[in-house]
């Protein structure tokens, strides 16, 4: 008897022990789903550590700020998706079910995203994500809000840089056999016809994991194109042009995921390659500016399109607590209220109706010593 | 599987009252363990009562969900047509795999049904005009029935837990069964069985498109539960997840299926606060779990006992032969 | 044009019959079919890459490295998970090398991250040009390198006592046993070897693949359906299953359709199954 007494006694103390500073510093908690593991984490790790350093950038000037003035801890719940659509629903599910996190971040892959949207949907949480079908945002969600230009943004800028300022009429459309090569491609032919009155004169694909590009490219060599629109995955794109390369060919190489992990792999190849992109760190504004300064002290390499979504993507969910507090219902609210909210990519309109919150894109094309140089910049 | 013991009742207890309480996350996890389970015992069917590997059977798994998707989206049909008719097909595309089967078995049957399972997902990105390609599927309805509300997750994991019941049912009778027997028989020794007078093709064709069938039935279930479909659900991955599922759990074995669906789909969850290392440890549990317990997680308690008898033997024929000297 | 598509077709091709030989190794020496083979390559590598392009180490110094750190690898997997299950159902084993393909792979991802990474080419230079065929040198490089290895591996295992070992032991265990050689041993160093060929191919495919954690199950499954279209357990098989999986791709991919190329590998290994089944060349071991 007398020991049951003294043990709960005990376990009392002890929990209102451990419960009192963490009432008093109960974190905020926002989620964060990304590809981490599995052959899709190419830019898992980006988007967390940039997300990690706008989390921790807060947490330096004491917290979060709440509309009463007082502060508190914010803290990055992040799960993994493993670019898997089923993997994605557990994780996503599991973020959402978490009723203390009151906004989320990701997927970033489109076939993870869109089947995943009604679980965001049916709990009524703002949801942040950089995946670019179109699709995503037609669905009427009101929850969902996209912190990155679509395909059609980015597409429609390529296709003009292409027609009109490179006066290319011969196009060759080579596209990887996966959501983002097949929506990319879709996107692209659609543009190129509805607005230009051209069709791609020859149109290939090719597997994820493909090893050997000589058939593509010497069927492109073949049609003879001037300039071959490659829509993508990084590591296909430096095989594709290093083959092209190697047979001979002189055109233009257009690739939609020309970032700095392509020119990392494509090193020397990617002299002369032009693609679209959300954001690059070249871009000549302030604020991009910046932010590139800050982010090679932090990591000592230049940030990528990702890093600045996810950057932007927790300050705005930040300021939104501190206008309303830090609830799902009245951050969305007020979201859904807000017209135009300056980030370092550019102006995003959280108000849009459909979600797709920013439209800027601009068209990089790499010079001699392989440094993107911005050639077109829509806003 | 004769007598239900006190462990299988209280696991069928738990099986239908703890979900009430779990979360909507926690529920999905258990949808999909039972749709899983369903998978692996069809699987069990030829691996482990045929002694057939297969690597392939998202294959089966693909073609059952599609089926049923396309039907109920496209053409308007109810799951309870649609179902029957991924049945059909899958079961068909069982017989055209089984013959197969019947040349060549091991590491063979292995490649040939990874082959399968790849050809079916390629075709399914590709045949846009028929799957709608890497686009997917999009919204398919859950099952109607009246006066049960099946939208509910909740509602919906009784569905599945119901058919699955069933199946298990299925199960034990086909496995007791004249052509379970056979099955057996092949499976120890081809050609005593066939001197038996056991129609070694016939067993084995049809063992193929049973197991070809329930995954099919399996497939319909996923698809009308998640709503929608894309080829990415239906990788090699899942095809070795599957296989896992029956080896971790104890191949052979009805139970043994079940519970390593739920070992192999809960435990990389419950590792997920691990983060980067879950996939790492859950490789080396594997590897554990077959090296000392080869009959799989099921034949734990046997193992335990033989382990316990034999320590008691020992220690009995001590006493035995001290009593014996003097 | 064809005979581009082949000269680049046999330099890819050569990457998967290396892989083939080990894999056919193994499973000749121990019956086992080794899932993790792949990793070998991985590991190999990555071990590259952090000497040669991190440490900025000479290549003559990385090549050994990379080729002895995955045999110890290979050598300690037998020790340890292999042999305990060697004779057991074919199930269980192959369900541990999947195990420790998990294992190596995701080993790897932690260390390296999932993202792709460049590797100089062994041989620095512009493409060569043949008879109006473009040839890379690392294709060149690739393909030298695999008959002097193929050649090595004829004599290592029909002149020395060690290759002579290996042979008894893939004819017959129990025979072998009975004639003195100690099997358990043998096996190991079999799978040391097998997983040093797989190393040797990994420095020889990082420049023209790359080098990431997730290449190691498709570069085995391919390398798999080459040794079955070989005549599965022989050596020239693996070697030439591999070469004409490699032309094949490019040449489906080019005269046919770019969507279907890997339907065209499984329905090449279907119809030499239908037709051959013991393979191309079966009994060459």
């Amino acid at each position: 008897m007398k020991r049951r007494n003294f043990l709960s006694y005990l376990t009392a103390g002890f929990v209102t022990l451990a419960s009192l500073p963490a009432l008093a510093q109960e974190p905020v908690r926002i989620g964060l789903d990304a590809v981490l593991t599995g052959p899709g984490a190419n830019n898992g790790e980006r988007i967390r550590e940039a997300a990690q350093w706008a989390v921790d950038l807060v947490n330096q000037k004491g917290g979060v700020a709440l509309p009463d003035g007082s502060k508190r801890p914010l803290e990055l719940v992040v799960v993994d998706d493993q670019a898997k659509p089923d993997v994605g629903l557990s994780a996503i599910r599991r973020l959402v079910g978490d009723k203390s996190i009151v906004a989320f971040m990701g997927p970033d892959w489109s076939s993870v995203t869109y089947p995943t949207l009604f679980v965001g949907a049916e709990a009524g949480i703002p949801q942040f994500t950089s995946s670019v079908a179109q699709r995503i945002t037609q669905e009427g969600h009101k929850h969902i809000f996209r912190a990155r230009s679509t395909d059609t943004d980015w597409m429609g800028a390529m296709a003009d840089y292409l027609v009109k300022q490179e006066g290319k009429k011969k196009i060759g459309v080579t596209y990887a056999n996966n959501e983002f090569g097949r929506s990319g491609r879709d996107v692209f032919v659609k543009i190129l016809k509805e607005t230009h009155g051209l069709d791609p004169a020859v149109e290939l694909s090719y597997a994820v994991g493909d090893k050997d590009f000589t058939s593509v490219a010497g069927r492109l060599i073949q049609s003879g194109v001037d300039v071959v629109v490659n829509l993508g995955n990084q590591p296909e794109g430096a095989l594709l042009i290093k083959d092209l390369n190697n047979l001979g060919y002189g055109g233009l190489f257009a690739f939609n995921s020309a970032d700095s992990i392509f020119l990392d792999l494509a090193k020397s190849n990617a002299e002369g390659v032009v693609g679209p992109l959300s954001w690059v760190h070249t871009k000549p504004d302030e604020k991009s500016k910046a932010f590139n300064v800050e982010f090679q002290k932090r990591f000592n390499r230049d940030p990528i399109g990702h890093s600045v979504i996810y950057f932007d993507s927790v300050n705005m969910i930040v300021d939104a607590i501190g206008k309303v507090g830090p609830t799902r219902e009245a951050i969305l609210k007020y979201l859904k209220s807000v017209d135009t909210w300056q980030g370092v990519q550019g102006t995003y309109h959280p108000s849009a109706p459909t979600g797709d919150m920013i439209h800027a894109s601009v068209v990089i094309r790499y010079n001699k010593d392989l440094v993107p140089e911005v050639v077109s910049v829509r806003e | 599987m004769g007598r239900l013991n006190p462990l299988g009742l209280a696991v069928i207890i738990a099986a239908i009252v703890i979900p009430i309480f779990l979360s909507e996350y926690a529920l999905h996890l258990m949808i999909m363990v039972v749709i899983f389970a369903i998978l692996t015992l069809s699987l069990n069917l030829i691996s482990g009562y045929g002694g057939l590997i297969s690597l392939g059977h998202a294959g089966f798994f693909l073609i059952g969900s599609y089926t049923s998707a396309l039907l109920s989206v496209y053409q308007g049909w109810p799951f309870w047509l649609s179902a029957p008719m991924a049945i059909l097909l899958t079961a068909t595309s069982g017989l055209l795999l089984g013959f197969p089967a019947l040349r060549w078995s091991g590491h063979f049957l292995a490649v040939i049904t990874i082959a399968f399972g790849s050809i079916a997902q390629l075709l399914s990105i590709n045949w846009v005009f028929l799957t709608n390609g890497i686009d997917g599927v999009a919204p398919i309805l859950r099952p109607y029935l009246p006066g049960i509300d099946l939208t509910s997750n909740l509602n919906y994991y009784y569905f599945v837990l119901i058919c699955l019941a069933f199946i298990v049912y299925l199960m034990i009778r086909l496995v007791a069964s004249g052509f379970g027997r056979a099955l057996k028989a092949i499976k120890d020794d081809e050609t005593a069985a066939a001197c038996m007078g056991i129609d070694v093709r016939i067993t084995k064709v049809s063992a193929f498109v049973i197991s070809a069938a329930l995954a099919g039935f399996a497939g319909a279930l996923y698809a009308h539960y998640i709503r929608f479909l894309n080829p990415d659900s239906f990788s090699l991955d899942v095809s070795i997840r599957i296989f896992m599922m029956m080896i971790i759990g104890g191949t052979g074995s009805i139970a043994g299926s079940i519970l390593g669906s739920f070992v192999v789909y809960v435990l990389p969850e419950v590792l997920r606060p691990l983060q980067d290392y879950y996939y790492l440890i859950w490789g080396v549990i594997v590897i554990v779990v077959m090296l000392f317990l080869p009959g799989g997680l099921i034949s734990l308690g046997s193992v335990v006992r033989a382990r316990l008898a034999e320590r008691k033997d020992r220690a009995d024929q001590k006493i035995v032969s001290t009593e014996a000297q003097p | 044009m064809f005979f581009q598509l082949a000269t680049s077709g046999i330099a890819t091709g050569c990457a998967y019959a290396l892989i083939a030989l080990g894999f056919v190794m193994i499973w000749n020496t121990a019956s086992v079919v080794n899932f993790a083979q792949g990793e070998f390559v991985v590991i190999a590598m990555f071990v590259a890459l952090t000497c040669h392009v991190t440490l900025g180490w000479p290549l003559w110094m990385v090549l050994p490295l990379a080729v002895l750190l995955p045999a110890i690898v290979g050598y300690a997997t037998e020790r340890v998970v292999i042999r305990p299950v060697i004779g057991a159902a074919e199930m269980t084993i192959v369900t541990v090398t999947i195990g420790l393909q998990i294992v190596l792979s995701d080993a790897a991802k932690i260390i390296y991250g999932g993202q792709p990474y460049s590797f100089p080419p062994l041989i620095a230079g512009k493409p060569l040009s043949l008879a109006g065929i473009v040839v890379p040198r690392q294709s060149l490089v690739v393909i030298a390198s695999m008959i002097v290895l193929a050649i090595g591996l004829h004599f290592l295992s029909q002149k020395t006592s060690f290759g002579k070992r290996l042979r008894a032991v893939s004819q017959d265990r129990e025979t072998a046993k009975l004639m003195g050689i100690d099997v358990n041993r043998t096996i190991a160093q079999g799978f040391a070897l097998s997983a040093a060929i797989a190393g040797f191919a990994g420095v020889l495919l990082a420049p023209i693949i790359y080098v990431s954690a997730g290449l190691g199950l498709p570069l085995l499954i391919k390398s798999f359906i080459a040794a079955i279209i070989g005549g599965f357990g022989s050596y020239i098989g693996a070697l030439i299953g591999g070469l004409l999986i490699g032309v094949l791709d490019n040449l489906v991919g080019f005269y046919i359709s770019s969507h279907y190329r890997e339907v065209f590998t499984f329905l090449a290994l279907i119809l030499v199954l239908l037709f051959r089944p013991q393979g191309l060349f079966p009994h060459h071991r």
